[in-house]
């Protein structure tokens, strides 16, 4: 078992689900599908625990993450490991638990690869294996 | 973050429901940047209203946030929108995209947005010290570096929130330990408003995170600081210069700051930029004054040039002076400019306007920021020539002043 210390920001409940991994950041505006609940090049993200580096681009991308979660398509959690106002603006309109991830980004990338499964556990770690 | 009673009786939704949001959102970005508090703002701006950038995204939460009571709680203006009411060589835009694009706005309208522009300080001038949330780099750099207020540059969504709360968070250059130089740069010699714009827009990509001190820029009109602001936003994230002459209290910035690094911009390297980027036709060319929209006084000034001159019949190009509609402009002089193939259009911006859909091949504008967004916002290429070269295209010669 693998426990990655993380921190809230936008805060959820505890839960379980698949981990989808983006090994690049992600730009909301560019690379979402908000019908298909999908990130070009990464996957579909709706209900799944999403883990960025990052998040890219034009400031309405905030826009974004509330439509995904109009439509049903919005990831369970972010995880992410550079917090910025676009992300954490996005994450409160949209509702979507938000976790700042506290290990290095190569390391946590390393770790995560392959990865099915994953727990968001009291707010603090992201747990796998 | 310290909150006060007020601020967190909003926060527990005695405010409804939109302040309620606002607020967490506000309260969450300032603590992702490390703020400690919030602070009031006397005047918010907003930017992403245009429906070409936001898409029925942006318009589905706008419209969400219309459907319940809000109301801006500070003095707000908001970007210019798409200019939908556009039309070029006899073609206009769907019904479709009018509509979405209206309803946007009407939304703003009815929670007090008071203006439609991206040169806010025309609407009303900031004083100096006072604190700020605008969107709209354009307008942030002027504020800070022309009028001596205090905003970071904020994002859309952000600033949408911070206008309905009426406060940003207590960060970045309303401290005023950030608001420092950290590199001088000396520009000389430069002539035109191209010249001024593109120097800005070189700077911004030699610094693109640091406020630079600017030294020796030529400020012979108020519309070279706005052009030579308007580039270095589009290719710096930096939120104010610090300029010799201009910025109120430089000199004790100065004296804060560790601009002990001198850089030379040299002329020859801002010529060689237009140079390349320069070209005055292409077929069904939309030529564009007003990026940043055009002041009273320049929308004035160029229409006596115009006026001044004979009329030519272009048939394959148009140009649009672009402003908002606090410049009050008479139905008899707009006809006098329609004869010359020039338009005006107000409370709207062409680069946040998908052009190609109304059959534009190209623009050509004295506007760097116009170059830099053009091509990636309204789909089509942006070539640079000077105010007086762009209406001279539009007007034949033989005056005195020719």
């Amino acid at each position: 078992m693998i426990k990655l210390r993380i921190r809230p920001i936008v805060e959820g409940r505890e839960y379980c689900s698949e981990i989808v991994l983006s090994e690049k950041p992600v730009s909301l505006l560019g690379d979402v599908d908000v019908e298909g609940g999908i990130v070009r090049g990464v996957g579909e993200i709706s209900g799944k625990i999403l883990v960025v580096p990052a998040s890219v681009g034009s400031t309405v991308g905030s826009y974004v993450l509330y439509a995904l979660s109009r439509n049903g398509k919005a990831p369970i959690a972010i995880v992410t490991s550079s917090i910025d106002p676009i992300l954490a603006t996005g994450a409160v309109i949209g509702d979507i638990p938000l976790y700042r991830l506290l290990e290095p980004w190569d390391k946590a990338k390393n770790m995560l690869r392959g990865v099915k499964e994953g727990c968001i556990v009291k707010g603090e770690y992201l747990v796998v294996g | 973050m310290y909150l006060t009673k007020e601020e967190e009786a909003m926060l527990n939704g005695e405010f409804g429901e939109a302040v309620e949001l606002a607020i967490k959102v506000v309260v969450k970005v300032g603590e992702v940047l490390g703020a400690t508090k919030l602070i009031s703002v006397v005047h918010a701006h907003i930017s992403g209203i245009s429906y070409f950038n936001i898409l029925d995204y942006g318009l589905e939460f706008i419209e969400h946030l219309g459907s319940t009571d809000a109301r801006f709680r500070t003095f707000t203006t908001a970007n210019p929108y798409a200019a939908i009411n556009a039309s070029f060589i006899g073609k206009h835009f769907s019904s479709e995209v009018i509509s979405k694009q209206v309803r946007v706005v009407n939304v703003l309208k009815r929670m007090g947005a008071r203006a439609f522009t991206c040169t806010p300080y025309y609407i009303r001038i900031p004083k100096e010290g006072e604190h700020l949330a605008w969107a709209e780099s354009n307008a942030v750099l002027y504020a800070n570096s022309v009028c001596g207020a205090k905003t970071n540059r904020e994002g859309g969504p952000l600033s949408l929130m911070e206008a309905i709360i009426g406060r940003t968070y207590f960060g970045g250059v309303h401290l005023d330990e950030n608001r420092v130089p950290e590199v001088t740069v000396t520009v000389n010699a430069l002539k035109n408003e191209l010249e001024v714009a593109a120097a800005g827009y070189i700077i911004g990509k030699y610094f693109p995170t640091t406020i630079p001190y600017v030294k020796g820029l030529n400020h012979d009109y108020e519309y070279y600081l706005k052009a030579f602001l308007a580039a270095f936003g589009s290719s710096s994230n930096s939120p104010m210069v610090i300029l010799e002459g201009i910025t109120p209290g430089y000199k004790r910035l100065l004296s804060r700051g560790r601009a002990c690094k001198n850089e030379n911009i040299p002329v020859a390297e801002i010529r060689e930029f237009i140079k390349e980027h320069t070209r005055d036709a292409c077929s069904r060319a939309l030529y564009v004054l007003g990026c940043p929209h055009l002041s009273e006084k320049e929308v004035h000034d160029i229409i006596n040039y115009v006026l001044s001159r004979g009329v030519i019949n272009t048939q394959d190009k148009e140009m649009w002076l672009i402003t908002s509609s606090s410049v009050k402009l008479s139905n008899d002089l707009k006809l006098k400019l329609l004869k010359y193939d020039i338009k005006v259009y107000e409370d709207v911006c062409p680069a946040v306007t998908k052009l190609s859909m109304i059959g534009v091949d190209c623009v050509i504008t004295d506007s760097v920021k116009a170059l830099h967004y053009i091509p990636k916002l309204a789909g089509v290429p942006a070539f640079l020539l000077d105010r007086v070269s762009i209406i001279k295209t539009f007007t034949r010669g033989g005056s005195l002043l020719d």
